[in-house]
């Protein structure tokens, strides 16, 4: 074939045609497109797309695994175009998300079950967002190593787990979480994390970019300890090794919702989909599937039982269940780039 | 038939410079030499001759010591090669394409061998420059190879072999990167350079008017064994064998049978010999007169002629063989045009040369 | 936006290319990945880079608002920190191009004077690997030099440690990982460069009197420095600007160059900053590469002129 003018022409005209037909597909059969976690833990989210489709025929939910953090960035570089529709989001994110003005807030008249949730959880959604499902952060700890765990946050200063503890970069909201957690612990502000900081060089630690990476770490045994969302324990625990949890208090047992939200610019009619989602995620049948191994959620909705093997994870005892809190992300989610730079200033090696 | 080329030097020579003797080679199965012996003496310049795959390469490797014979031994001036290793024999190697480094100049080149020598600068300079003089290349010191023409590339490569003054310089294939007319007057001036310095050498090809051109003495090679080595003039008239005498040159062969010490010639002549029974009687074209058709019992009709510079050749038709004749042109009263029929006659039949051949 | 005009009268060489465009000549085959590059590579970069130099304000996720300025990249260059971790992944990619080239020469060496299964088996054995991801190799580097791993249940089975060494999540992991990595973008170019070259040269050598290692040295190793020169420049821009290698090996507290760009975009959100930062890794990537092409040409005088 000789390359000409028309040909390449046409050749191009052809190719843009092609890229453009999934858009129009998507458009006929209204596909819900959103940043789910990719892995096991999205099974209560495509069971819930599954009922959504029988309810809406013609109707489905494309779950993309990922980082909230980098869908944000995807969304910030598409100039505000959401190549997704929603997201499963932590509270701190949501912080994030709304500087970047990137939400729709959710209107949670039309989530019915919005009202069988737990009080003490709405506040974390921050009025955009639906809080779904929690995790909570506490001690991952090798049972082979350490016989009594910390119970409270400042055991760790004990002396005893200097150079054996983990801890995760402060860039995510685990990282973040337990920064706030030891300014609170010591009586400060839960946004001075150069207080924070500086307490947990004195653990000279061993850092894990990611909860994942951190999780690693503790099953290759390269930290005897760490702070690690209690998903990730359970997940690393359900392999045999010899795991632990240990659910910190004061402040804790902490827990970190994680919520619906609903991203700008999405089609006409998403909306309704969207909320009609959300409100079949509360269904006490998702939130059990949720709450049950190996995921492990802990569950928002009043009056769905801690199952046995999950109560080593989730808040079970009345009191665990009443002192359970959280943090106050608000104040310092907005300080993740900044603190990043100090942690590398002070910890880089 | 020689069995090998043997020594061909008198007794009152003074030993050779280069001496192979019963050299072989193998490659897995295939034999590349075999049992090859040549002397050269000091000074002299032996072609070796042959198509491609006789080993002629083989032989010249063997020789620089890039490889090593499986049997048999390599002197030069009486001492054996055997456990000299390439970078230590007193061999200099010009090879097809010249092997210039590309990443030094013309100088650099010349003195490479003097700096492995780890000879001092001023030394190196001085011998450098003479070289470089010896073959005419003054002015182009600092060029890089790539800028440098065919015939200048081939003198840097001669001049980088002459500074090591080598007892034996090896050519391998030296005017095949040259254009046809450029060779011509290179091989007369390489010759001519060889013979002022005295070099003993050896030269490679499978061009028989290159190895005519240079050589003092021709070795004739085929399939891994020398055939004849002999001055041009003698393979030429006098070839050892049918295939040296079918490579070199023209030829016309004719099948005979030797009896009571003589051969028919195809004109009704004779000519003597030691062989007997059937026999090949090779004639070249020269030693061929064209006369009137009248009279002879050996003639045919001209099927094709051309001139060829002061000479003629012809095709004749003999009962379906084709016969070459060449004739002068000025002593030839006639030129007889395609078609025309004409009787041949042997010159000399003591020109002849007879090998033994079955039918 | 600027407007770009023809100059009137004289044919520019905007009008000349447009013309030549039009008229085809040759060009239209390449046509497709011009465009493609342009949208894929220049015009986001063009967009980065002016994150860099302005302050945004979004709304509903688009940008609403740019107005120049410089202080982002004032700030970065009297940041202290910045300037230790591009001094690291500098010294981190200046090392890992030393030791790639200290273990790949040998190989590449071997492959020219090796027989036909030596260069078989080293041309496997280099680029199988990079049939892989980087990821699964550097994975398997984790399991190799984790506290658990071979290398530390071999020194303490054999009573050399006591303790498991810490070689994870140090500098010593990254700088093992990357060389070896991108130790085929090393061996490859240096294979293709060397096994260009007659070897003949190294025979005309060797009869002019030169050893073994002085073949190598006058011979090979000078007609190699443009396949070094390539291989150096190639695994340094990929030390330099790899993220992958340093986050999974380097641990928490590792950071070089793209790391922080990545987290900037990502994490942090801070796109200024990341422009900022992206725009030095690649002026300082770049300058790197100048000095490596600068030194080959030196090197390598003899190859201009070629057609002369």
């Amino acid at each position: 074939m000789k390359l000409t003018r028309r040909t390449v022409l046409s050749g191009v005209a052809a190719t843009t045609a092609a890229l453009s037909a999934p858009s129009i597909l998507r458009a006929q059969s209204r596909e819900l497109v959103m940043v789910g976690y990719g892995n096991a833990s999205d099974a209560p989210l495509i069971a819930a797309g599954e009922e959504l489709g029988r309810r809406n025929p013609g109707v489905s939910l494309r779950v993309i695994g990922g980082l909230s953090a980098e869908a944000l960035a995807q969304i910030k570089a598409a100039r505000g175009n959401s190549p997704y529709d929603l997201a499963v989001m932590g509270s701190p994110a949501i912080v994030n998300a709304l500087a970047e003005d990137v939400i729709v807030p959710l209107d949670f008249s039309k989530i019915p079950n919005s009202g069988n949730v737990d009080p003490r959880f709405m506040p974390y959604g921050y009025d955009v967002g639906q809080p779904i499902w929690f995790e909570g952060i506490g001690i991952a700890y090798d049972t082979t190593k350490i016989s009594t765990p910390p119970s409270r946050w400042e055991d760790l200063w004990s002396g005893e787990f200097n150079g054996r503890i983990g801890m995760c970069r402060p860039q995510s909201n685990l990282g973040l979480g337990v920064l706030a957690a030891t300014c609170e612990a010591f009586g400060m502000p839960q946004n001075d994390m150069q207080f924070a900081l500086s307490k947990w060089e004195e653990l000279s630690p061993l850092v894990g970019r990611s909860p994942p990476l951190l999780q690693q770490m503790i099953e290759r045994g390269e930290v005897d300890l760490a702070p690690l969302w209690h998903v990730n324990t359970a997940l690393a625990a359900s392999s045999g090794l010899p795991i632990g949890y240990a659910k910190i208090a004061g402040p804790g047992p902490l827990m970190l919702p994680t919520n619906i939200v609903q991203f700008v610019n999405t089609a006409e009619g998403t909306a309704d989909l969207v909320h009609e989602f959300a409100n079949i995620l509360l269904t006490p049948e998702i939130q059990k599937m949720a709450g049950s191994a190996p995921i492990y959620f802990g569950t928002v909705v009043e009056g769905i039982e801690v199952s046995a093997d999950a109560a080593p994870y989730v808040p079970s005892t009345p009191e665990e269940l009443n002192s359970t809190t959280s943090l106050d992300w608000r104040s310092f989610a907005p300080l993740r780039g900044e603190t990043v730079e100090t942690f590398d200033r002070m910890f880089a090696a | 038939m020689l069995d090998t080329a043997g020594p061909m030097i008198d007794s009152n020579d003074p030993a050779p410079v280069l001496s192979i003797g019963a050299v072989s080679k193998k490659f897995d199965s295939l034999t590349v030499l075999e049992n090859c012996s040549l002397d050269v003496a000091e000074g002299e310049i032996v072609t070796l001759l042959g198509p491609s795959g006789c080993g002629k390469t083989t032989l010249l490797r063997c020789i620089a010591g890039f490889w090593d014979a499986d049997s048999g031994g390599i002197r030069i001036d009486g001492r054996d090669m055997g456990a000299v290793p390439v970078n230590r024999r007193p061999v200099g190697v010009v090879f097809q394409s010249y092997a210039l480094f590309p990443h030094m100049t013309v100088v650099q080149n010349v003195g490479y061998a003097l700096r492995m020598l780890r000879m001092p600068r001023s030394a190196v300079a001085e011998r450098v420059s003479t070289a470089l003089e010896t073959v005419s290349l003054t002015g182009l010191e600092d060029r890089y190879p790539s800028q440098l023409s065919g015939g200048q590339q081939q003198r840097v490569a001669i001049a980088r072999v002459l500074v090591m003054e080598p007892r034996v310089l090896l050519l391998d294939e030296p005017f095949n990167a040259l254009d046809a007319k450029l060779r011509g007057s290179m091989q007369v001036e390489l010759r001519q350079l060889i013979k002022k310095l005295g070099l003993t050498s050896i030269f490679v090809t499978h061009d028989q008017e290159e190895a005519l051109t240079m050589s003092d003495r021709i070795a004739v090679m085929r399939a891994g064994r020398i055939e004849q080595a002999a001055p041009p003039e003698e393979i030429f008239d006098r070839p050892a064998t049918a295939y040296v005498a079918d490579f070199i040159g023209m030829s016309n062969f004719f099948s005979g049978e030797a009896q009571a010490g003589a051969v028919l010639l195809p004109d009704g002549q004779s000519q003597s010999t030691e062989l007997q029974g059937p026999v090949k009687v090779m004639i070249r074209p020269h030693n061929i007169r064209l006369v009137d058709a009248q009279d002879q019992d050996w003639r045919g009709t001209i099927a094709f002629h051309r001139p060829v510079g002061p000479l003629i050749e012809y095709h004749v038709d003999v009962a379906g063989d084709q016969i070459k004749v060449l004739s002068m042109r000025q002593q030839q009263s006639q030129i007889y045009a395609d078609g025309a029929c004409v009787g041949l006659q042997v010159i000399d039949p003591a020109s002849c040369s007879i090998y033994p051949g079955a039918h | 936006m600027a407007n770009v005009s023809v100059p009137a009268g004289g044919a520019g060489w905007g009008e000349r290319l447009v013309d030549a465009l039009l008229s085809g000549r040759g060009v239209w085959p390449a046509v497709p990945s011009i465009v493609v590059l342009m949208v894929m590579a220049v015009i986001p970069f063009a967009i980065l880079l002016s994150l860099g130099f302005s302050d945004i304000e979004v709304a509903r996720g688009a940008i609403i608002s740019q107005t120049f300025s410089l202080t982002h990249l004032t700030t970065a260059l009297t940041d202290p920190l910045y300037w230790i971790t591009f001094q690291r992944s500098l010294n981190l990619a200046l090392t890992t191009t030393f030791f790639c080239l200290v273990f790949g020469y040998p190989v590449a060496y071997l492959f020219l004077v090796g027989g036909r299964w030596t260069k078989r088996i080293i041309l496997i054995l280099t680029i199988a690997p990079l049939l892989t991801s980087g990821i699964v190799r550097t994975y398997a580097w984790l399991v190799i030099l984790g506290g658990r791993g071979v290398v530390n249940s071999t020194l303490l089975s054999i009573d050399l440690i006591d303790q498991p060494l810490r070689i994870m999540n140090t500098h010593w992991a990254v700088l093992i990982g990357m060389v070896q990595i991108h130790l085929p973008v090393m061996i490859l170019p240096l294979i293709a460069v060397m096994s260009r070259h007659d070897t003949r040269l190294v025979e005309a050598a060797e009869n002019l009197g030169a050893s073994q290692l002085a073949t190598l040295r006058t011979i090979i190793f000078p007609l190699s420095v443009p396949g070094i020169g390539t291989g150096a420049a190639l695994v340094f821009t990929l030390s330099y600007t790899t993220f992958v290698v340093p986050q999974l090996l380097g641990g928490g507290n590792y950071l070089n160059a793209a790391t922080m760009v990545y987290e900037q975009v990502v994490f942090s959100l801070d796109w200024s900053k990341g422009s900022v930062s992206s725009l030095i890794l690649m002026v300082t990537c770049l300058i790197v590469l100048v000095i490596i092409a600068l030194i080959t040409n030196r090197l390598t005088r003899w190859t201009r002129g070629r057609d002369a």
